[in-house]
């Protein structure tokens, strides 16, 4: 049989290649990104370990505003802090989940405790509200920033580590912080003078549950008069998200409802409400996440307010997708069991992070200290049941 | 085709080699945080390093694999037509 023209045989050879390519493109990239999160999901050791030992050399190695370039002198402070919460966080994790970690674990959250606690590193909300926020624990400011962030680490050290040095801080704080949410006629309180996040709220008051599950105590009527101001008031109606900011004295959303408020919450609230964070955790999943060729995203705005610009809670937005939010999901996936969407969102970080092995460290190349930590603290978050009974 | 092959070939070498030195020398750096902060003051150069290692990654995984086979796949078909294969 004769061969077809040579203009046929190009026209053939090019719908061919071009069909292979959108099939490859389908089909291969996201299954290359996605290789090792079987084993983040199922816990492996020796991939927690790996991180967990790159984030120990950050911490060791200390952190000071200087490693951060936010352009903002409080949002590189609030960014050290960040990074020793989200480190201690990840450590307590991983060491709940694999016991041969604890000793090793709980003294690297000793470490971070002690550097959460030094003057240098709380500076950024005494400076905000001109006094400090552990020698003023009887009185009545909010405090959100600092409190709840650091009260979830020592409920946290308090439960792998039962006779932890810090518990009495650990009571303290939270008696303080379940006064002023019962105190509050609206159960809020304020993250800075006059400006109050309900995602830092959600950070105290899951330290109050995480207190709870750690001594047996029962601050649970306080949790649930939040929740249901949160579900009035702090929860879009129409699309189940997390308002970002409120008014500090009416309690009315000043901000819209945005997807790494929420998810972030979402990951908070397990340790005090599993009902709440998984109406978050669902609102997120059937709103803001979905796949592009295989990877895996979320929104940090609703659809028909794609064009809102990005900030610093966001992060940078790419065709409406932000990098926190899909970050965060990843810890509201794994607390939630939805394998299929932690693995479409684990995709994406691989992609973007560039994980790389060297020796028994594993590093997210493109995420620096803060990112590293993070990912240790959102890749090991715990499903919600193991979080159910008391310490051992 | 050929030169289109030779091309791709060396392109795809080049990449994973530029992509495997970007890694290491971008390993610890941190230089990547800037990019998750809007902020004109973070150094030109390790916002185009870290830009460009990510954009690099993201051809090596994302399209380079597809343009491979697809350029195989076109070369076979146009082998086989141009033989006359039945």
């Amino acid at each position: 049989m004769a061969s077809p023209p040579a203009p046929r045989r190009r026209l053939t050879a090019a719908a061919v290649g071009g069909v292979v390519f959108l099939l490859t493109l389908w089909l291969a990239p996201h299954r290359l990104c996605s290789f090792r999160a079987s084993g983040w999901w199922e816990g492996d050791p020796g991939l927690q370990g790996g991180l967990a030992k790159q984030v120990e050399a950050s911490v060791n190695d200390g952190l000071s505003e200087s490693d951060f370039t936010t352009g903002s002198k409080l949002f590189n402070a609030e960014w050290v802090f960040g990074s020793y919460q989200m480190a201690a966080l990840g450590f307590g994790q991983t060491a709940m989940e694999h016991p041969e970690f604890r000793k090793s674990h709980a003294a690297l959250m000793d470490t971070c405790i002690a550097r959460l606690l030094s003057p240098e590193v709380r500076a950024f909300d005494q400076n905000a509200w001109g006094e400090d926020p552990l020698t003023t624990l009887d009185e009545n400011n909010g405090h959100a920033a600092y409190l709840g962030y650091l009260n979830l680490v020592l409920g946290m050290h308090r439960r792998i580590k039962p006779d932890s040095p810090y518990c009495s801080l650990n009571d303290r704080i939270t008696k303080a912080l379940s006064r002023r949410f019962e105190e509050s006629p609206l159960s809020m309180i304020q993250t800075y003078p006059s400006q109050a996040f309900p995602v830092d709220m959600a950070a105290g008051i899951g330290s109050l549950g995480l207190h709870d599950r750690v001594t047996g105590g029962d601050h649970g009527p306080i949790i649930q008069r939040w929740a249901k101001r949160c579900r009035s008031a702090w929860i879009d109606p129409d699309s189940g998200l997390l308002y970002q900011m409120v008014d500090s004295r009416s309690g009315r959303p000043i901000d819209k409802p945005r997807g790494s408020g929420t998810a972030l919450a979402c990951y908070f609230l397990s340790f005090a409400d599993p009902a709440l964070s998984r109406e978050l955790f669902e609102a997120m999943r059937d709103r803001m996440t979905g796949t592009v060729c295989g990877f895996g995203a979320a929104r940090e705005y609703l659809p028909d307010e794609s064009d809102a610009p990005g900030d610093i809670d966001s992060g940078p937005i790419l065709f409406g997708r932000g990098v926190s939010a899909s970050g965060f999901m990843l810890a509201a996936a794994r607390i939630h069991g939805d394998r299929e969407l932690f693995e479409s969102l684990f995709a994406t970080a691989d992609l973007f992070g560039a994980p790389i092995a060297t020796g028994d460290r594993i590093e997210f190349v493109t995420g620096g200290p803060l990112g590293n930590a993070m990912l240790l603290t959102l890749l090991t978050a715990q499903p919600v049941e193991r979080h159910a009974g008391r310490a051992p | 085709m050929k030169i289109l092959r030779i091309a791709a070939a060396v392109l795809a070498v080049a990449a994973l080699i530029v992509h495997a030195m970007m890694k290491h020398s971008l390993a610890g750096s941190g230089a990547a945080a800037a990019l998750l902060a809007p902020n004109p003051s973070v150094p030109l150069g390790s916002l185009l390093q870290v830009g460009f290692f990510v954009l690099l990654r993201v051809f090596v995984i994302v399209i380079l694999p597809g343009l491979v086979l697809a350029a195989a796949a076109a070369w076979l078909v146009n082998r086989r037509e141009s033989q006359g294969a039945p």
